[in-house]
């Protein structure tokens, strides 16, 4: 399939590992389309959001790559990029070497993100970060936005959902679904376990949840030949739980103490 | 008290005992009762015989908490000093004492009560029940058979909806005394209220004004009223139900703005001013942890948390002027549409009620995660 692929930021890892991935699998990228950071906009809505630690970790996870770990063991991401032999840190310059398009735009909603994804003829648009998407972006790829999600839907909508799969008591899975206009509200295309174990952490317990996104999405177009088959898929919106948002410090620490408390 | 575990909760008590010795100063200040607010320019106000009455539920909750008699002291001090202000028809006069206008006053009454009531299951001492029965009785006698108080507000032309702030006290006094009468004024307002909620959650008249938009002050009062009314009549679904829409609302404005939630909110559910009304957000949070408290889920106390972090966030505590140490303005900024450059003693009531019930939450949460590891 021709596909392209959204990012939040240049240095996204698990951006980076879904486009190569994806690649070898034999799908052709016909576009990267990376949102830049430097949006004064995009600073506000964060720190309105998630507050100026929130602004700290992401800023940090911006010009990093991965976020900081303080597990003992190999971080699942970086684990994921050997196995894939991924030398590249950056989408720019793993578009540079493969030869595939790559694009810097303000909000994946504006015209020219649009225009990039269609001059492509993308049949499937990933999404690997970057925004909520609107209506006309979505229908540019006629609803075909798939999105590997950190946690158990139609239970855990919305953000840190392996970290509230965990808390809730939900199923530790990843799932894969098409984005429509609600927020993981799409159809359910598959659902795959992470392997979580007593030694996790809320760092580790996210690395393997994305790790696992990652390897799931993969495996998901492998049996998809045409985008029209997934439309045969389940519609959750009907559904859906209560939306999540980020932990704030309280239920954090509670986490923490869930996790360590299974050692 | 033992020592809080994690550091949100060792946090949540110092806010708590910073908030509640402010409550106190603001009893040492208050003639009597306690002052309406500290200003940095005009210093401590009168008493304010409204916010007295349910600052003692909350002293009471203090002193059970911190075991500092002082607490419940004070609340019996202002308690006396309610009853010697008490009209003779049973009621309590509005705004400050003393009084420019004798006359009760439907609200203040009616959070005064709460006082009573409080003091009375303390104490089981019969004058605080008496008066609070007096004053219940004066509150139902003059409901109208269409389920409205005709005389009263300040400043509405029509009984306001944050009301269910009466109703709530009538029912805990109906609770005490079994005075049917009571009980059923309190119900036919309630139930004249149901049919001013509209399909988005909105309460219409739930602001201080007959039109424009409502402070999360008294969007809170109006939920809160409910919520308290339904567990006092064991029924949840008429009356603490119907608020779920408003609540659903408020739980992901809070999230999508980390706690920072809008002071105002027009009926269509548009942030009005950009400023954070501070008491409106320590009583928003005690209403999604009451929801919680009927449906649990986490997410609800995750935002009620972010609500409570952002006042406690911008609370003073090492200023030279004692009157701001510990207090809770009215707004964030403090030049915000309410309450501007005031520190109101409800302000600091609300907050000191919402960090207990976060704590206690919190708590509770904590000791099923620790318990399921042995």
């Amino acid at each position: 399939m021709k596909i392209a692929l959204t990012a939040g930021f240049d240095k996204s890892l698990p951006a980076l590992l879904m486009a190569d991935r994806l690649l070898t699998d034999g799908h052709a990228i016909t576009a990267v389309v990376v949102v830049s950071p430097y949006s004064i906009k995009r600073v506000r809505q964060m720190l309105v959001s998630r507050g100026f630690s929130g602004v700290k970790k992401a800023i940090n996870k911006m010009l990093k790559g991965v976020e900081a770990s303080d597990s003992t063991g190999p971080n699942p991401l970086q684990v994921l990029k050997a196995e894939q032999n991924l030398q590249d840190s950056s989408l720019k310059a793993w578009c540079a070497e493969k030869g595939v398009s790559y694009h810097v735009v303000k909000s994946l909603n504006s015209d020219e993100a649009v225009s990039t994804i269609t001059d492509g003829n993308a049949d499937m648009l990933v999404y690997g970060g970057g925004g909520i998407l609107r209506s006309h972006i979505i229908e540019a790829v006629n609803g075909n936005v798939i999105n590997p999600h950190a946690g158990p839907l139609p239970e855990v909508r919305g953000m840190n959902a392996i970290e509230w799969a965990t808390l809730l008591d939900f199923r530790q899975t990843v799932t894969v679904h098409l984005i429509d206009s609600g927020i993981d509200t799409g159809r359910l295309i598959a659902e795959t376990a992470v392997p979580v174990d007593n030694n996790d952490n809320i760092d580790t317990l996210r690395s393997k949840a994305v790790a696992t996104g990652v390897r799931a999405l993969s495996e998901a177009l492998k049996t998809i030949k045409t985008p029209a088959e997934i439309n045969t898929h389940d519609n959750i919106g009907q559904v859906a739980g209560r939306q999540c948002f980020p932990l704030g410090q309280a239920l954090t620490e509670l986490l923490a103490v869930k996790l360590n408390s299974r050692t | 008290m033992s020592e809080p575990q994690l550091p949100s909760l060792q946090r949540y008590q110092h806010h708590l005992d910073i908030t509640g010795r402010w409550c106190q100063r603001s009893a040492e200040k208050g003639k009597g009762g306690s002052c309406a607010h500290f200003s940095p320019f005009l210093g401590w106000s009168n008493p304010y015989p409204e916010t007295t009455g349910y600052l003692i539920p909350t002293l009471l909750k203090l002193h059970q908490h911190f075991g500092d008699e002082s607490y419940r002291q004070t609340a019996q001090e202002l308690g006396q000093w309610l009853l010697d202000i008490q009209n003779d028809d049973g009621s309590w006069h509005g705004g400050l004492h003393p009084a420019k206008q004798p006359e009760g006053s439907v609200f203040n009454t009616g959070q005064i009560l709460k006082g009573m009531a409080a003091l009375y299951r303390d104490s089981n001492d019969q004058r605080w029940l008496d008066a609070a029965s007096r004053g219940a009785k004066w509150l139902a006698d003059d409901v109208s058979a269409s389920g409205l108080w005709p005389n009263g507000d300040y400043q509405a032309s029509v009984t306001p909806s944050y009301y269910t702030h009466v109703a709530w006290p009538m029912l805990e006094v109906w609770q005490l005394n079994q005075e049917v009468s009571v009980r059923q004024a309190a119900e036919r307002y309630l139930d004249k209220m149901l049919t001013r909620i509209k399909d988005n959650g909105v309460v219409s008249h739930w602001g201080f004004k007959d039109s424009g938009p409502a402070f999360t002050h008294t969007i809170a009062y109006t939920i809160r009223g409910f919520q308290e009314s339904a567990r006092l009549i064991d029924d949840y679904d008429r009356y603490a139900a119907p608020m779920e829409p408003a609540l659903e609302v408020i739980y992901r404005k809070s999230e999508m703005s980390n706690g920072k939630l809008a002071g105002s909110f027009d009926e269509k559910w548009h942030a009005t001013g950009d400023f954070v009304c501070l008491t409106g957000n320590a009583q928003l949070a005690i209403c999604l942890l009451l929801m919680e408290a009927q449906k649990p889920d986490l997410r609800l106390v995750n935002a009620a948390t972010k609500l409570v972090d952002f006042v406690a966030n911008v609370q003073r505590q090492s200023t030279p002027i004692s009157g701001v140490n510990g207090a809770v303005a009215g707004s964030y900024p403090l030049w915000g549409k309410y309450m501007i450059g005031r520190y109101p003693n409800w302000a600091a009531k609300y907050f000191c009620d919402a960090l207990l019930m976060t704590q206690e939450r919190v708590n509770s949460e904590l000791g099923k995660q620790t318990e399921g590891a042995t």
